[in-house]
């Protein structure tokens, strides 16, 4: 049985204004689901009713298993401290409480409140040497992850996030996501509202509403294989120039456009993000290396087989490169007779066939 | 601060954090409030507090007139006269009763007998005689009874023959304190000896504003024994401390324990005291509840501007699963909270210009009466409480996803 389960969900203002139509989806648990769109799509309308804060015209919301229609206005309140955790774009703390009391009142409505269980959130979000300042006293990125802490502190199954990032900084940006993304790994279900798809990469599935209209769309896996290399060959070629392994991140225009992705790829392994240093790992290194083989290799190939200039043997090697299996690099390499440079006089990573040859 | 230090608190600390914290930052808005209550309070103790002095003093005052009670015979007089009939002396037995429920009881026995005032023979210009009215009484009694008489007392030892003489009869006669004056009895054919003549000491000049300027005040015994009229009395003035109740009720116990006799209140004195204490009371409960409507009013419409302004932060609580009714008890607690602060500065602002009014206005002395706190306390609080309750079910309408999305 999916966690979520929306069935022709219609929230209808007036007679003719419909800010969601016969939308229909189910989420599995433990699934991130971000839902897109452009402004006025119907977005937060869909995030307000799941979160039981809006009620729709038509349609039925089921959550592990309850049916929302059914319950009262307390019983919503009570699903709402026990079941769901929210995390608004505009952050909505009280002003006049300090940070570990905006997560404790998210406790006393839940149940008791309980400063220790408060504070252990709040360091959790690496705000351990905040918790008694006001909101007013706090950054942008500091105070959505108060909202973090505030969310989470009841341990709710439904994570909310409308925006989560929309008023934040790259790199606050960067450390909220960090902060879902370590959430989803530990299980919870995360339906996230965003218009960048850069941030709705970073979810497992993405779905599109259109005029309160839901159409899915799957990230096609070669699309983001294709970005991942791009990067991959980007931070090889700046270490490369710079002739060390550690850079500054910031220092990569790439980075500065794609940080969401690059937190992906630290994930998954494929580099290493430290202290605002970037580097490659092992895996990250023998993956760029294939790739920057492959394109200079095509580079050498049109230049001696086609007789290209030099200015354009980049873009006819991006054509063809991607079709290059790593059997048919090693062939070409062999027949170009293991180039050690490209037209341009790039160093070409040597391939196990340049090892193997007499 | 390490989380190791973090001691477990209260679990309600967090509600009342929230409540005080956000009477801090609305500090105008509170301000009104408890400065609305406090008004409210001030009032309510001012008026209370002066009542209960105000009715003291009118009471000592009214008690200046002299007794409240007269005890009489029941039986006609047998011929006409202004005087009334005699009847035996109640017996101090008796009135041990009436004594043991009010202690403070004053009483006086009279009696009253027309008689010849002869004048001194040494002065030809005065009258030779005239008739007056002798009361049989105790001087100090009537001093007692009448403290608003002006008594000009001789500066001598007391004598058993003294006597007090009215102003206008001291003035017609040329009466002075230490002169002498003698009395006889008028011709009745009652075959009493009424040609012996009593001589005595004029001690003290009163001085009454009414009837008893003319009449000469002597022991009753004396008169008694001229009078032939051993253990009679006309009448006996009482004077029972108190309200119309105590006094009403002293009059009844009078009817049971002298049924021969009939005891009535003096209308005049009673029935007039309670009539302004009446309307005095009436007054002062007519001017609190339109001063408390008014305050109760401006409260409400500080606590509709405080919620309406926080909005946000009850969308915000919402979104967190507080429940209507949870977020409702936050606002009526702050309007507690007002009410409390309001209240107590209130009663003590109020108790202040109480004993100044009742000072320069009453001539009283007047001390905060205690029991006034209580009352002005609850009092406020529950107004607070009531002026808080309509304009917090706004908080019922007051919907989430609307208001944060416009935030």
């Amino acid at each position: 049985m999916p966690f979520i389960n929306i069935q022709g969900l219609t929230k209808q203002y007036g007679s003719s204004i419909y800010a969601l139509h016969d939308v229909s989806l189910t989420v599995e648990r433990g699934e991130w689901v971000a839902v897109m769109g452009p402004s006025g799509s119907g977005k937060s309308t869909l995030l307000n009713i799941v979160g039981c804060l809006d009620s729709p015209t038509q349609g039925e919301i089921i959550i592990d298993g309850q049916r929302l229609s059914q319950l009262s206005k307390a019983d919503l309140a009570r699903f709402r401290a026990e079941k769901v955790g929210f995390i608004f774009q505009q952050f909505h703390l009280v002003p006049y409480l300090t940070a570990i009391e905006n997560v404790m009142l998210a406790q006393y409505f839940h149940s008791l409140a309980e400063e220790k269980e408060a504070a252990e959130a709040l360091r959790r979000v690496g705000l351990g040497n905040r918790l008694h300042h006001l909101p007013s006293q706090l950054s942008g990125g500091e105070q959505q992850r108060v909202c973090v802490a505030r969310a989470l502190i009841n341990q709710p199954n439904l994570i909310l996030a409308d925006e989560p990032t929309g008023n934040l900084d790259e790199v606050n940006e960067a450390l909220v996501m960090g902060l879902l993304a370590d959430l989803h790994r530990e299980g919870h279900t995360i339906l996230m509202v965003t218009h960048d798809p850069e941030i709705g990469r970073m979810a497992e599935r993405r779905v599109n509403l259109h005029h309160g209209r839901l159409t899915e769309v799957f990230a096609a896996p070669i699309q983001e294989d294709l970005l991942v290399d791009n990067l991959l060959q980007a931070v090889w070629r700046a270490e490369e120039a710079a002739g060390e392994r550690f850079l500054p991140a910031d220092r990569l225009p790439e980075f500065v456009t794609n940080r969401a992705t690059f937190m992906l790829m630290a994930q998954e392994g494929s580099i290493c993000l430290e202290d605002g240093m970037i580097s490659l790992t092992p895996s990250g290194q023998q993956r760029a290396d294939q790739l920057i083989r492959r394109h200079r290799l095509a580079e050498r190939f049109f230049y001696e087989t086609f007789g290209l200039d030099e200015d354009r043997l980049h873009e006819n090697a991006l054509r063809v490169e991607p079709l290059w299996t790593a059997p048919v690099t090693d062939k070409i390499c062999t027949f170009l007779n293991h180039p050690r440079t490209c037209p341009h006089g790039d160093p070409i990573p040597i391939g196990e066939c340049c090892l193997k040859r007499p | 601060m390490p989380i190791s230090n973090l001691k477990p608190r209260n679990p309600r600390s967090i509600f009342w954090r929230l409540c005080l914290r956000s009477l801090q930052v609305k500090r105008p808005q509170a301000a009104l409030g408890i400065g609305s209550l406090m008004v409210g309070a001030a009032v309510c103790s001012l008026l209370l507090n002066l009542y209960g002095g105000v009715q003291r003093k009118m009471t000592e005052s009214f008690s200046a007139f002299g007794a409240n009670i007269i005890l009489t015979s029941r039986e006609v007089a047998a011929h006409s006269s202004d005087l009334p009939t005699v009847m035996p002396e109640p017996s101090p037995q008796r009135l041990e009763a009436l004594r043991r429920e009010h202690p403070s009881i004053l009483t006086v026995p009279v009696l009253y007998v027309i008689m010849r005032l002869n004048s001194p023979a040494a002065d030809s210009r005065l009258p030779e005689g005239k008739e007056v009215v002798a009361v049989g009484t105790t001087l100090e009694g009537i001093s007692a009874m009448n403290p608003n008489w002006h008594f000009q007392t001789l500066n001598q030892r007391p004598e058993p023959r003294d006597c007090a003489v009215g102003i206008h009869l001291a003035e017609a006669m040329q009466f002075h304190p230490g002169d002498s004056l003698q009395l006889q009895m008028l011709e009745t054919g009652s075959g009493h000896d009424q040609s012996a003549q009593e001589t005595f000491r004029i001690a003290t000049i009163v001085s009454t504003g009414a009837s008893e300027d003319d009449q000469v005040f002597v022991p009753l015994a004396a008169l008694q024994q001229m009078a032939g009229l051993q253990g009679k009395v006309s009448a006996m003035e009482l004077r029972v401390p108190g309200d119309v109740k105590a006094i009403e009720s002293a009059v009844r116990q009078l009817a049971k324990l002298f049924p021969e006799m009939d005891a009535r209140p003096v209308r005049q004195i009673v029935y007039s005291e309670a009539k302004v204490l009446g309307t005095v009371s009436r007054l002062m409960l007519a001017l609190t509840i339109l001063i408390l409507t008014i305050i109760a009013l401006c409260v409400a419409s500080t606590m509709t501007a405080i919620v309406l302004e926080r909005r946000k932060d009850i969308a915000v609580m919402k979104a967190l699963g507080a429940s209507n009714r949870a977020v409702m008890e936050l606002f009526v607690s702050e309007g507690v909270a007002l009410g409390l602060i309001g209240g107590l500065a209130g009663f003590f602002l109020g108790a202040l210009f109480a004993r100044e009014i009742a000072l320069r206005l009453f001539d009283v002395a007047l001390a905060p009466s205690w029991w006034v706190f209580p009352v002005v306390c609850l009092s406020t609080i529950i107004l607070a409480v009531v002026a808080t309750l309509f304009p917090v079910r706004v908080v019922r309408r007051i919907q989430p996803a609307v208001v944060l999305k416009g935030a």
